[in-house]
């Protein structure tokens, strides 16, 4: 038998659709919903530290046009720039959504061409964050630079590490539904990793506006 | 927390809830030992660490409690009483109670039961120790030494004591090495345990020690509070337990359901090889960023290898 365990647990998951649980939810959706909260913790203390030290960098690169000891200098953001790729990843949530209500109503072409999609706007975006991240390091900020260096790649590149690891989950539903490996009642699969995308996409929105668009003044 | 300055709000603020945290420790306490009230107590190794735990973890627990008194605090910050009331803390809260759960989990996992005189002198002796070691410690606190440090100038009056904490050392050491030769022994040559030597009345005493790799054949239908206890015990009209016939209040005989199968999955190396991938990641982060992509690589191997394995069947 060479059948995959990944099929195996596909069956039994198939073959018990509906466990009544007592909370009323799929333990499986309950389970992502745990995790997606510890993720808030997560992203809420590092988005917390990047709050607590603005505006406290001894010396430059800094985020905005600043003046420093009677020296000035510009910002290293290009809100543009930026506002464009967060519009980008907004929109990769409109194609899951999309993949999703193909698999529910048995498009499997439209749960590929959707799945396809949303990997492609998730690589888009961090191809805009390794452009970001490089531009900004030709200009001297890096991790060590000083305070808004260290906070802020360690928050937006945590958030991009959750880019990457749901474009991987994503490129991996692609292949699997390639294979045809997806029928309707399997659609919680897609769900729950729609799940996970837009809450990272949800967090972004978050971190885009914390730190890209509301300036201190 | 009181010197760094933050002002007497702050002082207040932190000494009033320093002084709360009695609180529940105390209704957990009084809960400890009113769980042992009224019942036919054996003084056994696994409970002998279970009472040393009540009684250590209140003296840490009222050490603590001095740390709320904001005046006497400025003088114990950073002193060896802040050691000794943690460890009495650590040791007495953490490491009595784990070892109570060694000796009474043990035969479950092992199938052997801990040799009892060897683990009673295992427990007299640290007990013994753990307290030589670490009262004279708050001692030394109040005498003003100060924690972290490697050493200091002869003639402050700190060298009795130090000496006596190092000779309760060695005396928690040797009671660790009674355990170690204790458990080396028991897994020899112990006696037998059986599925239940403790007449206990939590269900994982109900399947053979040690369980078999998938616990249970069938999930236990629970019915009371106890459910164990219930099943080898029923009340006489004077509200005494006596050993239920044939097998309990209810009939020992399951009533089979249509349960599912057990799943178990096969085993697999993949997720050591995929954890072996992490530890790279974390030194590629600090030297080399080459070797990030190396543990990540590793990683996804073990994981995408570990989802697509054949199913051993």
């Amino acid at each position: 038998v060479t059948e995959t365990r990944k099929e195996a647990f596909m069956q039994h998951a198939s073959a018990v659709p509906q466990v009544e649980t007592s909370t009323g939810i799929d333990n499986r959706k309950l389970l992502m919903w745990l995790f997606l909260a510890s993720e808030c913790l997560f992203f809420g203390g590092l988005i917390a530290t990047y709050l607590l030290y603005r505006n406290r960098s001894q010396g430059p690169p800094f985020p905005t046009d600043t003046v420093y000891n009677g020296v000035h200098y510009h910002g290293v953001f290009d809100i543009p720039f930026t506002s464009i790729s967060a519009f980008i990843l907004l929109m990769s949530s409109v194609s899951m959504v999309l993949a999703l209500a193909a698999i529910q109503r048995n498009d499997r072409r439209g749960l590929k061409v959707w799945l396809l999609c949303t990997a492609l706007l998730g690589m888009t975006f961090l191809a805009g964050q390794a452009f970001e991240f490089t531009e900004f390091y030709r200009q001297g900020l890096t991790l060590h630079s000083n305070l808004f260096g260290t906070t802020f790649f360690v928050l937006t590149g945590f958030h991009g590490a959750h880019v990457s690891v749901g474009v991987l989950i994503l490129l991996s539903l692609f292949v699997m539904a390639l294979r045809g490996k997806f029928k309707q009642e399997d659609s919680l699969n897609i769900e729950l990793v729609g799940l996970y995308w837009h809450f990272v996409d949800v967090v972004w929105i978050v971190i885009f506006t914390v730190v890209y668009l509301i300036q201190p003044t | 927390m009181f010197t760094t300055g933050l002002g007497s709000v702050a002082n207040s603020a932190f000494g009033v809830s320093t002084i709360l945290i009695a609180v529940p420790t105390g209704v957990k306490v009084f809960n400890w030992i009113a769980t042992l009230h009224g019942g036919s107590i054996r003084l056994n190794t696994p409970l002998l660490f279970a009472v040393g735990f009540i009684a250590m973890f209140t003296v840490g627990g009222l050490t603590g409690v001095t740390h709320s008194i904001v005046p006497s605090d400025y003088q114990q910050q950073d002193t060896y009483y802040v050691v000794a009331h943690f460890h009495q803390v650590l040791v007495g809260g953490a490491l009595f109670g784990l070892f109570a759960g060694i000796y009474y989990w043990f035969p479950k996992f092992s199938g052997k039961l801990l040799n009892e005189k060897l683990g009673q002198l295992h427990f007299w002796l640290m007990l013994i120790g753990f307290n030589v070691t670490f009262q004279p410690m708050m001692i030394l606190g109040i005498l003003g030494m100060p924690r972290r440090i490697a050493t200091y100038p002869d003639g402050m009056g700190w060298g009795l004591w130090n000496m006596i904490a190092t000779v309760g050392a060695f005396a928690i050491a040797l009671s660790v090495l009674v355990f170690i030769v204790n458990v080396i022994h028991s897994l020899r040559s112990g006696e037998e345990a059986g599925a239940d030597p403790w007449d206990a009345r939590t269900l994982e005493w109900m399947i053979p020690s040690p369980p078999p790799a998938y616990n249970f054949a069938e999930i236990p239908q629970v019915r009371a509070l106890d459910d164990f206890w219930h099943r080898k015990y029923v009340e006489n009209e004077r509200g005494e337990p006596v050993p239920a016939v044939a097998g309990g209040a209810y009939s020992a005989e399951e009533p089979h359901g249509d349960g599912h199968g057990i799943h178990l999955p096969s085993p697999s190396f993949m997720p050591l090889i995929a954890a072996f991938g992490l530890p790279i990641i974390g030194f590629g982060f600090i030297y080399d960023f080459a070797l990030v992509a190396a543990g990540a690589a590793i990683l996804l191997f073990g994981l995408y290898a570990w989802a697509l394995e054949p199913a051993a069947e």
